[in-house]
């Protein structure tokens, strides 16, 4: 018998032991880190068969992902969630960017688009998408995250239920502050408006000083044109900043010496604080890490284990990430993945000889500034029991529960020292 | 507005609309008309609550 017919012969039977299941199936496979995980297999893969013996597909006009792979956002009927245990180093595949948006995604014909910059300024313009591209171009990688990025209290929670509103691209576009200089913004304009073109005119009023720092106007992404779900054909980028205030579909920008007080910065996207203030125009994202591998609901073996996430600050750079493999009692440092990009989502690693028993994972980052990553006891102090949903950044444990030779990784976010 | 029609409302209907959930708040008469000019003269509640963003990095968890 040949290897091959032997090949088939082994699928086939089982084929059979699995009931002949028509779609997915799950069996147990050795990873190439050697550890033994578990995964679902599709018909397709079951009759797998040796690919030196056929020719492959000639060169095509767009590429795929592999048959074998399939990352998924988790969509609601809000957002949708960036799966963040199914990617490696830091760049989010364009399709599965974070969504996150208030009236459904708009289709722009690029031709069409006008953005017009007016209110405070010498000389009010509009630019066309082309009159956009005119101006140099500049390109820069940072992560955008929802402030609302935080699912706590449930044990079955995988990293992208528990923060998967945050997402990186490479973006290329022009420095708002060109745009600035080109209208003539007047010198006691201290707010601007930025607004949507999309079914729910998203508005956010944005301080002036984050136009001549580092704000953007983008129109590529990951090195093609930017994805319609994240703004087609041009949208606000504020590295650092929450990701609502990024204003998508961008068409308007109005100068003004005071912010405009929208819903979306007076009902919503403000958060209670202690003795009955209630926190506005919060705009930066603090230092968070999550421990994307392991993490629920996947299984480990005893032994050598490397402890991999991503870290992210929007004041800044990482400067450390701290690992506990003792349910918090003692922290040590994980190798941050260079170059360490500022107001970027910056990759860890820690080696761990894992003796089998139970224990708690967890993480915490550190940026340039001294803001070290809290627990969320630590938030509930500062800010008082009633925070409301925003802005939460609390240091995320995973429970790994002993259990033979297999040991399933829950998560738990309760507080921890 | 409404979400399922957004932006199918006349400025009339939109007064009418605000007014009515102003005056279900208990935050106005209900002889009150609102047009351009009335509107913006109301106080809402929570603008005596609201504070500029304190945190600024660094050490404290704010």
């Amino acid at each position: 018998m040949s290897n091959e017919n032997e090949n088939r012969m082994n699928f086939t039977r089982r084929k059979l032991l699995l009931g002949g299941a028509a779609t997915a199936a799950t069996m147990l496979i050795r990873s190439v880190y050697g550890q033994v995980i578990q995964s679902s297999v599709t018909e397709n893969e079951l009759s797998y068969t040796d690919p030196t013996k056929i020719p492959g597909p000639p060169p095509g006009e767009l590429g795929t992902r592999s048959m074998f792979e399939h990352p998924l956002k988790k969509p609601s009927d809000t957002s949708s969630r960036t799966p963040l245990q199914d990617l490696y180093g830091t760049i989010t595949p364009s399709d599965l960017h974070y969504e996150r948006h208030h009236g459904g995604v708009p289709v722009i014909d690029p031709g069409k688009y006008e953005l017009l910059i007016h209110g405070m300024v010498e000389k009010p313009m509009v630019f066309t998408l082309l009159d956009l591209k005119r101006f140099p171009s500049v390109t820069r990688t940072c992560f955008i995250e929802c402030s609302g990025n935080f699912r706590g209290s449930n044990e079955r929670a995988t990293p992208q239920d528990v923060c998967g509103l945050t997402s990186q691209s490479e973006w290329t576009g022009v420095m708002l502050s060109t745009l600035f200089r080109e209208v003539g913004v007047k010198p006691n304009a201290t707010w601007f408006l930025a607004e949507g073109m999309d079914a729910a005119v998203m508005t956010r009023s944005v301080p002036v000083r984050k136009a001549w720092d580092d704000a953007m106007i983008v129109y590529a992404q990951n090195g093609e044109a930017v994805r319609p779900e994240q703004g087609y054909p041009a949208r606000l980028l504020l590295p650092g900043w929450e990701g609502n205030a990024n204003v998508k579909w961008l068409r308007r920008i109005e100068l003004s010496d005071q912010p405009f007080m929208t819903r979306e910065e007076t009902s919503k996207y403000t958060y209670p604080v202690r003795d009955g203030k209630i926190r506005q125009f919060s705009f930066e994202m603090d230092a968070r890490s999550i421990i994307t591998y392991p993490s629920y609901p996947q299984s480990i073996e005893k032994g050598w284990i490397e402890i991999r996430g991503i870290a992210w600050s929007g004041w800044g750079r990482i400067v450390k990430v701290e690992i506990s493999t003792d349910a918090g009692k003692t922290w040590a440092p994980a190798a941050l993945q260079g170059p360490v990009l500022e107001k970027a989502h910056t990759a860890f690693r820690y080696l761990w000889n894992w003796n089998g028993e139970a224990t708690a994972i967890l993480s915490r980052a550190a940026d340039e500034t001294g803001y070290v990553q809290p627990t969320l006891k630590a938030l509930k102090e500062a800010r008082g029991s009633d925070m409301g949903g925003y802005h939460l950044n609390p240091i995320t444990a995973w429970n790994i529960k002993g259990m033979d030779r297999y040991c399933s990784v829950l998560v738990n976010t309760v507080d921890r020292n | 507005m409404p979400l399922n029609a957004p932006g199918s409302l006349t400025d009339k209907e939109v007064y009418s609309l605000a007014a009515y959930i102003l005056h279900a708040n208990q935050l106005i008469d209900s002889a009150v008309v609102l047009n351009k000019i009335s509107l913006p003269k109301i106080a809402m509640p929570a603008q005596e609550a609201f504070i500029a963003d304190d945190r600024k990095g660094g050490p404290k968890v704010k």
